[in-house]
């Protein structure tokens, strides 16, 4: 081992530099064709308790929107004392077209594995936006329209594994995401996870989406572009998301 | 433009792992670091992988003065070395980022950007060490200060920071922030042949000709890895061309001079910027960091509303890109600095502007980021 | 004196500017002369010497050395060292600090030196004083001693230097004084040699800003006191009354690997696994 580096002279002509100033980068994001849809600003908040595993799930299903459909998404998730409080969240916003600003500001869906999380966030819900909840944890719903499995008990029941509850909810996000498929969620979760714990959430995916597709009807209809003023529903929420 | 290829790899990484992609890439065998949030992921992800990495060490320090030091150290030993933290771990920094100016190691140091001075707010973002990376070391020195938008400009600009540092024998100062660091995207995993990777000049001369801080065409003299038989001294006190201390005062301003001016030379490469609709613009919206794709947005609403709006991203802070902002400047009724600290980069646009157009400034220090309403409200 | 000639030759730089910044009767310059002649000895080449400085009086020593030599900030010495040494392990990385520096403002540094034991040698120039700022006290002023910024006597206690390193893990620990010169030489060629982190403490006479405020009427009288109070650790384990007297030699010999070493083997371990799943 010596100290010398030991690379080559400059072989291209490209530079780093030169990549950059021009305009937006050939590298990473999206060709943002999925599913073949094009797809408006769409943004998920996935939310629970600590232990849930609502952080793995949101970098399962980032990763698939990402590289398994292709569209542009960024994800970013709480920190710091928040995270630690017990409180978890993770946000996803998805697009055709490269995303400017990254956080949520407006949600389309919001699933919540605990009470607390859906009392708390369900402001943030776009009149239309869907509510996804855990139908045992969440006992009081805030609205009367929102979508309910057992994703907890399923999870202990039918897969066996207690842990694998955010796994089964993905399977049901999947299923009422009408841009995602399974496919692309499977292998996302066989590339992410340890081989040793692959086949039981492999089962659990499917289990989530199965029931959501026997109990909770069609997949959510995305909004018809133009139908509504995106533009001017979105309005600055940011007095309100103090926890950001 | 190019033939098709096979299919790259992919992966959805927070900005910070991506920083460490484009360290690798651009060549880095060397991390010393400490712990703090949130910069704390490069440190980890570069323990993971520097173990594979041939020649790659890796060591986390006591603090952050001997992060550095281990960093100059390792420099100077010839690798490409570099640390990552944030606010408190900077200030401990700033006398060995001096250090590294004054006797012209290469280096990077990534600052991720937190809110508030003090431990202020660790888990949100901030802009508030603009200023500090530019003038945090004490005394005249010359520095290279870049930053970056989103995941993917983290491979770049740490390849860009890398490639300023070896080809200038400066440190150079990337500054994220919290969002940025924080905020998982899709990247394309850097391959060889990527990027162009520079690695500094070693001399060719015999041993006995060489002297270390020598006048040379370009301003920078050629830095031999120590141990390979140039034997020469290497300090922090002003010294003359062959690294003695000195205080004779010719040698002391040739010294100084020369520092400078390798810099100074080569604004066009360093400079990065990008325009958006700048070309027509009446309104120009000036930002860096993860305030520019607020700003994007904001831009593109307001050209929507008719506004002939546009966005000026600076990539490199310092030196500041005076060549790309002045014409703006000249040409627009007003320039708008959204940032997230009291007015930092501001301070430059407006002694840039030397009061020929109204420049507002929107300052946020709550620790929630700017967004693009908050600026097209000041555009529109 | 031949002898001596060849060794200036051979390890003093010809282009700087001498006479040394030292001033008359320092015990600096003595030390710099042991530091040559234990590298003499030990047979190693010029190229693969690293000395490492920190700020003081002390520190100026790496100027006229003809090694690899690096001039760094105060108390900062062992983490360029440090560096130095992880990334290319086959040089022989000496840190040559004084007492303010390495147990003052770097006494973080060196408590983690040597707990990690990173393979670099620590040679500490130890006047009991800050020289290089005019006189003040350090953490190794003797308690009741006089300074500029004691100058009703040092209230605070002395640092136990070879308890502190032996404590924090150095695998090596000795003292010498630049009266004892044939021992001290001995002692840093030991150092030198040993893996791990060793610190060799010299106690060296600072007359012009210790001496003189202390009672000591010339700089030959500091010597002539190491010179009395000074006894090899062997002779002082066996005195009944100790006061007033101070061991030399060497006080911890571990054996264990140099960090540096630690990682090399851990790296080639991670290539055998990966080479035989392969
Ligand atoms: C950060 C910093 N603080 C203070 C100083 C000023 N300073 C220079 S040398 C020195 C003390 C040197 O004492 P010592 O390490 O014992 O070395 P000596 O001169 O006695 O050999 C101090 C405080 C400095 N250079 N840097
Ligand atoms: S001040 Fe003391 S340590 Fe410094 S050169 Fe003079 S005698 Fe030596
Ligand atoms: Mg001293």
């Amino acid at each position: 081992m010596t100290g010398a580096p030991k690379d080559k002279a400059p072989a291209k002509p490209k530079s780093a530099t030169a990549k950059a100033v021009n305009g937006k980068m050939a590298n990473g994001n999206g060709n943002g064709n999925g599913n073949g849809q094009t797809l408006a600003r769409y943004e998920i908040r996935l939310s629970g308790l600590g232990g849930q595993g609502i952080l793995t799930m949101g970098k399962l299903l980032g990763q698939a929107l990402a590289i398994g459909h292709g569209y542009y998404v960024t994800q970013t998730q709480s920190y710091g004392p928040e995270a630690r409080g017990g409180a978890s969240r993770a946000d996803l916003v998805v697009s055709s077209e490269p995303i400017s600003y990254p956080k949520t500001e407006y949600l389309d869906l919001l699933v919540a594995l605990s009470q607390e999380a859906a009392a708390s966030y369900y402001s943030y819900l776009k009149p239309r936006g869907a509510l996804l909840i855990d139908a045992d944890l969440v006992r009081q719903s805030p609205s009367s329209v929102a979508l309910a499995l057992p994703f907890t008990r399923l999870a202990r029941e039918k897969v066996g594994v207690p842990q694998a509850t955010n796994v089964v909810a993905l399977g049901a996000v999947a299923y009422l995401l009408p841009f995602a498929r399974i496919e692309a969620m499977r292998k996302s979760l066989k590339e992410s996870l340890p081989e040793k714990i692959c086949d039981a959430n492999i089962k659990a995916l499917n289990l989530g989406y199965q029931e959501a597709k026997k109990r909770l009807g069609e997949p959510i209809a995305l909004p018809d572009p133009g139908e509504d003023d995106v533009q001017a529903a979105r309005m600055d929420l940011t007095e309100i998301m103090t926890e950001d | 433009m190019t033939a098709p290829r096979k299919k790259r790899r992919e992966a959805f990484l927070l900005g910070n792992e991506a920083v460490v992609e484009g360290a690798l890439a651009a060549g880095c065998t060397f991390y010393a670091g400490y712990p703090i949030t949130p910069s704390t992921e490069i440190m980890e992800c570069m323990a993971k992988r520097l173990p594979h990495v041939p020649d790659g060490a890796f060591i986390q320090m006591e603090d952050e003065i001997a992060s550095m030091g281990a960093v100059i150290g390792a420099s100077l030993a010839g690798r490409k070395a570099m640390t990552a933290t944030s606010g408190p771990g900077f200030s401990l920094m700033q006398e060995q980022i001096g250090y590294a100016a004054m006797t012209e190691t290469p280096l990077v140091l990534v600052n991720v950007m937190r809110g508030g001075a003090s431990t202020g707010l660790p888990t949100s973002p901030g802009q508030g060490d603009v200023q500090q990376a530019r003038w945090g070391a004490h005394g005249d020195h010359p520095i290279i200060v870049l930053s970056a938008t989103d995941v993917p400009e983290c491979v770049e600009m740490t390849v860009a920071a890398f490639n300023f540092a070896e080809k200038y024998r400066s440190p150079v100062i990337l500054l994220l922030d919290e969002i940025t660091a924080h905020t998982r995207e899709k990247i394309e995993l850097p391959e060889p042949g990527d990027f162009e990777v520079f690695s500094r000049l070693t001399p060719t001369m015999p041993p006995e000709w060489y002297k270390p801080y020598e006048e040379t065409m370009r301003g920078v003299p050629p830095m031999p890895p120590i141990g390979s038989g140039y034997r020469f001294h290497v300090t922090g006190l002003s010294h003359d061309p062959l690294g003695f201390p000195t205080s004779r005062p010719e040698e002391v301003r040739s010294l100084t001079e020369r520092q400078f001016r390798k810099i100074d030379r080569f604004f066009e490469d360093i400079q990065i910027v990008e325009h958006v609709d700048t070309a027509d613009a009446e309104v120009v919206v000036i930002a860096y960091g993860c305030v520019a794709r607020s700003a994007r947005l904001a831009v593109k609403q307001a050209r929507e509303a008719g506004v002939r709006a546009g966005l000026l991203v600076l990539k490199t802070l310092y030196p500041f890109p005076r060549r790309h902002v002045e014409p703006m400047l000249r040409n627009c009724r007003l320039a708008v600095v959204p940032e997230l600290n009291m007015g930092q980069l501001s301070r430059e646009v407006k002694r840039v502007n030397e009061g020929y157009t109204t420049v507002r400034t929107i300052n946020r220090i709550d620790g929630q980021i700017i967004t693009p309403s908050q600026i097209l409200k000041e555009i529109a | 004196m031949a002898e001596i000639t060849q060794l200036i030759h051979q390890y003093l730089r010809h282009n700087k500017k001498f006479p040394l910044v030292f001033c008359p009767g320092c015990g600096h310059g003595i030390v710099l002369g042991s530091l040559v002649r234990s590298v003499h000895a030990l047979g190693l080449a010029k190229d693969d010497v690293v000395i490492v400085a920190g700020i003081g009086c002390s520190g100026r020593i790496a100027a006229y050395v003809d090694f690899n030599t690096v001039h760094t900030t105060h108390g900062r010495a062992l983490t360029v060292a440090t560096g130095i040494k992880m990334a290319n392990p086959k040089l022989t990385v000496i840190a040559v600090m004084g007492d303010g520096d390495a147990f003052s403002i770097g006494g973080n540094h060196l408590i983690h030196a040597a707990r990690r034991n990173i393979g670099v040698t620590a040679l500490v120039l130890n006047n009991f004083i800050y020289g290089m700022t005019g006189g003040q006290c350090s953490s190794t002023t003797p308690e009741g001693a006089y300074s500029h910024t004691c100058p009703q006597g040092q209230l605070e206690s002395a640092f136990d230097i070879v308890e502190l390193t032996r404590a924090a893990g150095a695998a090596g620990v000795s003292r010498g004084t630049v009266y004892h010169v044939k021992e001290l030489d001995a002692l840093m060629a030991e150092a030198i040699s040993r893996p791990g982190f060793n610190l060799v403490e010299a106690l060296t006479p600072c007359f012009t800003q210790y001496g003189r405020g202390n009672g000591f009427k010339s700089a030959v009288e500091m010597f002539k006191w190491l010179k009395s109070s000074c006894l090899s650790v062997e002779r002082y384990e066996k005195l009944e009354d100790r006061t007033g007297k101070l061991p030399i030699g060497t006080f911890v010999r571990r054996d264990v690997d140099g960090l540096e070493t630690r990682w090399a083997n851990m790296r080639q371990a991670l290539a055998a696994k990966k080479g035989g799943a392969a």
